[in-house]
C-alpha cells in the first residue's frame, strides 16, 4: 500500500472513529428509551432492539467498506446457518467480527465481558436485549453463564460465542472453553462453526486501530455445516474437540502442525498420543477420552449453578 | 488399610468426571486440580461440587469467597469437608 494510501487510510479511521462517537450518544438514547418502555412481551423487545443493532453495525460495516477501511459485506456470508436456536462457535481474529457477525445475522445474542455488563449505563441496555455477563476470571461463575445460554436458546435465540475467550494468535488457536459446548448439550441444539478470517490482520491483539496494514483487510465468515450434540455421544468435551478440529482444519492449522512435527522428527507428545499438537482444551484435558462428563449431570447441574462454580470462555 | 478420605475424594473425582485414562492413584493430593496440575475445567468444577454434595452432604454457598481455596487440591477439598461433614459420612 503506497504511503499516501497508508495516509488516506488514516484519515478515514479517524473520521469514522469520530463518528462513531459523535453520534453513538444519540444511538444509545434510542436504545435506552425503547428499553425503558413497559411491555407485556420482553423476548419481543429484545427482537427489536437486536435489530436495531444489527442495523446500526450494518450500516457501520457499509461504511468500512464504502471508505475501503475494511472490506466485509454482510450479505455474502459462505454457507448456511440455521434460522433455528443455535450455538455459533467462531475463531476471533479481530476485534471487527463481532460487529460483522452482528450486522449478519439478525436475533444474535452474545456473552458480554463482566465488568461491562455490570456498568450502571450498559447493563439495562445489553440486559433488555437479552444479552448475557460472560463468566469472569472466577472459575466459580460458568454455571449462571451456561444457564443463561440455555436460558436464550430456549426463548428461540441463537447465540455467537467466542471460545477462545479472547482474540486468537496469529497462525493457531487458543485453547477453547467448554461453556457454549455444554450448554448446547443441555439444550440440545447444533453447535454452528464459523470460521473467521481476516486478511492482513487488523485489530488483532497487539494491532490497533492506527497500525499499519499492506492493503485494505479482508473479513470473511464460512459457516460449516452444523454439529449435533448426538454426533458426539452428548458429551460437551467430545463435541468442543470436534468442532475446534473442523474449524483448525479449514484454517488449515491442523496440517501446518503436522507438518512441523514430522520435519521436526519429534513425537506427537510425551505420551503419544498427540494431545500437545491440539489446541482444543488443556492437554490435561486431552486425557480423558470419557464421554458425557459435561452432560450426565444435566439439569441437575444446571439447579446447582447457582452455587458458582467454574469459570471457562 | 481404611481408605481415608483423601482416597475416597480421589476416585470421585475420576468416576464423576469420567477420567477414564487417570488412576485415581496418580493425582497427587496437594496437586492444583484446575489449570495446571490435574488441568480440570470450569464445566468440571460444577460437577465436582454436585458429587461432593451428593457423596458428602456438604456444599459451600454462591458466593462463598473460600470456593476457590476449597477446591484447589485433594487437600484442601479434604480439610473443607472434615470440617463441615457429619461425622457418619466420613466413616
Amino acid at each position: 500500500m503506497a504511503r499516501w494510501a497508508r495516509g488516506l487510510r488514516l484519515v478515514g479511521v479517524t473520521v469514522v472513529l469520530s463518528t462513531y462517537f459523535a453520534t453513538a450518544p444519540i444511538g444509545y438514547g434510542i436504545f435506552a428509551l425503547l428499553s425503558l418502555v413497559p411491555t407485556r412481551d420482553p423476548v419481543r423487545r429484545a427482537r427489536l432492539l437486536q435489530w436495531i443493532m444489527q442495523t446500526a453495525f450494518g450500516s457501520m460495516h457499509a461504511v468500512l467498506r464504502w471508505m475501503r477501511i475494511l472490506d466485509f459485506d454482510p450479505r455474502k456470508v459462505e454457507g448456511e446457518i440455521p434460522k433455528t436456536p443455535c450455538v455459533l462457535v467462531a475463531n476471533h481474529p479481530t476485534l471487527t467480527d463481532i460487529s460483522a457477525m452482528l450486522a449478519t445475522e439478525e436475533h444474535l445474542v452474545f456473552p458480554v465481558k463482566p465488568g461491562l455488563f455490570a456498568s450502571f449505563w450498559a447493563r439495562p441496555l445489553l440486559a433488555q436485549a437479552y444479552h448475557f455477563a460472560g463468566a469472569a476470571p472466577n472459575a466459580f461463575d460458568v454455571g449462571e453463564v451456561v444457564d443463561d445460554i440455555v436460558d436464550r436458546l430456549r426463548k428461540g435465540f441463537r447465540v455467537i460465542i467466542f471460545p477462545e475467550g479472547t482474540r486468537s494468535p496469529e497462525g493457531g488457536l487458543h485453547p477453547f472453553g467448554r461453556t457454549a459446548f455444554e450448554a448446547a448439550v443441555r439444550a440440545g441444539v447444533p453447535i454452528v462453526p464459523l470460521v473467521i478470517t481476516c486478511e492482513p490482520r487488523w485489530l488483532s491483539r497487539g494491532r490497533s486501530f492506527y497500525s499499519r496494514v499492506d492493503a485494505v483487510p479482508r473479513l470473511r465468515i464460512r459457516a460449516l455445516p452444523a454439529v449435533e450434540p448426538e454426533d458426539a455421544g452428548s458429551s460437551s468435551r467430545t463435541l468442543r474437540d470436534i468442532v475446534c478440529d473442523r474449524i483448525r482444519s479449514e484454517l488449515g492449522y491442523a496440517d501446518r502442525h503436522e507438518r512441523i512435527r514430522r520435519r521436526s522428527g519429534m513425537p506427537r507428545n510425551a505420551r503419544g498420543d498427540g494431545s500437545m499438537e491440539r489446541d482444543c482444551g488443556s492437554e490435561a484435558q486431552d486425557r480423558r477420552i470419557g464421554s458425557g462428563a459435561g452432560s450426565k449431570a444435566g439439569s441437575k447441574v444446571g439447579q446447582e449453578s447457582e452455587a458458582k462454580a467454574g469459570s471457562t470462555d | 488399610m481404611a481408605e481415608t478420605l483423601e482416597d475416597r475424594l480421589k476416585n470421585l473425582i475420576v468416576e464423576s468426571l469420567a477420567l477414564e485414562d487417570v488412576d485415581p492413584a496418580e493425582i497427587r493430593t496437594e496437586e492444583a486440580l484446575f489449570v495446571e496440575g490435574l488441568g480440570l475445567d470450569s464445566i468440571d468444577a460444577l460437577e465436582l461440587a454436585l458429587a461432593i454434595q451428593e457423596e458428602f452432604g456438604v456444599a459451600t454457598s454462591p458466593d462463598d469467597e473460600r470456593n476457590r481455596e476449597i477446591f484447589f487440591s485433594v487437600k484442601t477439598l479434604a480439610d473443607f469437608i472434615r470440617a463441615e461433614a457429619d461425622a457418619s459420612v466420613l466413616e
